[in-house]
């Protein structure tokens, strides 16, 4: 390491000397290595949910409770690895994954949609205030007896509860997003040439993506719980039910460890999708730019 | 062609620009005429409001004229374009989600449509140029603000438009930053010869930069005067540099003992 500024080796022009001090650090800072992925491992949490596990393994016992009811932990393992190694874990947690994916793959669209009129136009604009304001404290799981009604029990009800909990979040996130990109940066573009379809693809959406990342995360989390609840609470859709018909199954033939073989998959799925997709989506853009919302 | 239609750049002609807003009519210049030449450094310098971003902008596309005429290389400057680059004064006009390269580069292919390598190649040069060597691949966020400046002005240069419409490009910054960075854009003049329409409130700058000053009335901007400056070069101390302070003062209104924001 370099001293900086020697004492008594004032410079004519400081302005230029500072900067020229403090070029290799900055330098070598960004494109510095990655902290160990040991080292990131959040230790703390690891210990809390150790506990969490022991007391789930010793309370049953401890308790006197009917083995049927609230099983051990190692029970629940041992009957969610085997669940696994058959595939029948899978076979519903992909069903379920496979509905949710379409469902909000047709929101997201549609999000876009509704976005760009409500940028362009002021009934656009009115539209997607009333339907957020009104639809916000309805959770899109109350929709889905009208949509049995509707569309009979099948794909196309969980695709309209689907559709109906991802859009609203999503519109207005990717809205919000592309109504607050930075004017200079628009100027920025439009200077250089850029306009239409050109300026919204090289301006536009990387500025928007902090808040469309937002959007997905919002209407990831909504989809998913609807979904779940609706398998849950009204079976099995057209013959092919996914994690929730699994543990509506398990809980009809007193599986009771199937049951929470089950949650658990819905807890991992959760936090993989979370910190797999999510997090490494944020940490590769907007925390690189600098652009945390 | 004439030689002396060859020599000037901007032509404005009794521009007049107002804006329509809820609120009412807003006029920000009036009746404004000026030249500015090929090669030279023109500073508008005028109070807070006066319409000197508008000019600026109105110069680069951005904004039209509401009468008179604006000239540009002898046609009306009705789109923006990457011959008027504008620099601004807000640190935020380096696009975040592209390091210090990717952003000189991003300019390059999208205004000048070069093949990758030779992109690279010129981006490297300017980021060069403003002495910004070592930090192609920071992102913006991780710069200070009088290096945003510089790389806005590499992404600018590296354009080579037919002028630099720079918007109070200093104005954020430190007081000894500032005058560093008006140190170097003389240093990148003289080896560029890029004509500059430069805006300040500053009288400092203004005589420090300009060749020739176009001072402003306030709000409707109008012409008071356009002076010759040579005192640049006599330096802050010398009777010339001080006598030009005087004269900026009384056209501004400010009296001989006027304070500087
Ligand atoms: N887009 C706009 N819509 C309405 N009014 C505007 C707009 N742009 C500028 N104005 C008005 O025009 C006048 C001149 O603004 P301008 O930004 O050109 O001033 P300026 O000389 O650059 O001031 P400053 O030194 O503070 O930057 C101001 O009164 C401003 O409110
Ligand atoms: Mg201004």
């Amino acid at each position: 390491m370099v001293a900086p500024h020697p004492s008594g080796a004032a410079g004519a022009e400081p302005a230029a000397r500072a900067e020229r001090l403090e070029r290799p650090e900055v330098g070598r800072r960004v494109p510095g290595p990655r902290p160990d992925l040991w080292a990131r491992l959040p230790l703390g949490k690891v210990a809390v949910v150790a506990l969490l596990l022991a007391a789930w393994e010793v309370l049953p016992a401890a308790l006197h409770a009917n083995p049927l009811l609230f099983p051990r932990a190692t029970t629940v393992l041992r009957v969610w690895v085997r669940g696994i190694e058959s595939g029948e874990i899978l076979t519903y947690a992909e069903r379920s994954l496979a509905v949710l994916v379409l469902g909000m793959a047709l929101g997201v669209v549609g999000a876009f949609l509704l976005a760009v009129l409500a940028l362009f136009t002021r009934a656009g604009r009115d539209f997607l205030d009333v339907m957020t304001s009104m639809f916000n404290p309805l959770p899109a799981i109350a929709l889905f007896p009208l949509a049995l009604l509707w569309f009979g029990l099948g794909i196309k009800s969980l695709l309209f509860v689907l559709i109906h909990a991802t859009i609203w979040p999503m519109a207005l996130s990717v809205f919000t997003g592309f109504a607050t990109v930075p004017r200079t940066l628009v100027l920025v573009g439009r200077n250089f040439g850029l306009r239409g379809w050109p300026l919204a693809a090289a301006i536009y959406f990387p500025a928007a993506l902090p808040a469309i990342v937002t959007g997905l995360r919002i209407a990831w989390a909504f989809a998913w719980r609807t979904l779940i609840a609706a398998e849950l609470v009204f079976g099995v859709i057209g013959g092919q039910g996914g994690l929730g018909w699994y543990i509506y199954l398990k809980r009809y033939y007193l599986e009771t460890p199937a049951v929470f073989a089950g949650l658990a998959t819905i807890v991992l799925i959760g936090l993989l999708v979370e910190h797999g997709i999510f997090r490494t989506i944020e940490e590769r853009t907007v925390r690189r730019w600098g652009m945390s919302l | 062609m004439a030689i002396a239609a060859h020599d000037t750049l901007i032509e404005a002609s009794r521009v007049s620009i107002q804006f329509t807003t809820a609120a009412g009519v807003v006029e920000a210049v009036r009746d404004v005429s000026f030249q500015v030449r090929r090669g030279e450094k023109f500073v508008l310098l005028g109070p807070s409001g006066c319409g000197k971003s508008t000019l600026l902008k109105a110069v680069a596309g951005f904004v039209r004229p509401t009468a008179g005429t604006l000239l540009f290389e002898g046609r009306e400057a009705r789109e923006p374009g990457a011959d008027r680059i504008l620099i601004f004064q807000e640190f935020d006009q380096l696009l975040p989600w592209k390091t210090v390269l990717g952003n000189v580069q991003f300019a390059l292919r999208v205004a000048a449509r070069l093949p990758a390598d030779a992109l690279s190649q010129r981006a490297r040069a300017y980021i060069r140029l403003v002495g910004l060597e070592g930090f192609e691949r920071a992102y913006p966020h991780t710069l200070s603000g009088s290096m945003k400046q510089r790389v806005a002005l590499a992404r600018s240069l590296a354009l080579d438009p037919e002028v630099l419409l720079m918007d109070e490009p200093f104005g954020s910054l430190d007081a000894l930053t500032r005058l560093h960075m008006q140190n170097e854009l003389g240093r990148i003049w003289r080896e560029h010869r890029k004509t500059i329409l430069f805006v300040t409130h500053s009288i400092q700058e203004a005589i420090l930069i300009g060749h020739r000053i176009m001072v402003m009335t306030p709000r409707p901007g109008r012409v008071r005067e356009i002076l010759d400056n040579t005192a640049a070069d006599a330096g802050p101390d010398s009777p010339e540099f001080v006598q030009m302070q005087g004269r900026l003062r009384g056209l501004l209104g400010l009296g001989d003992r006027g304070h500087e924001e």
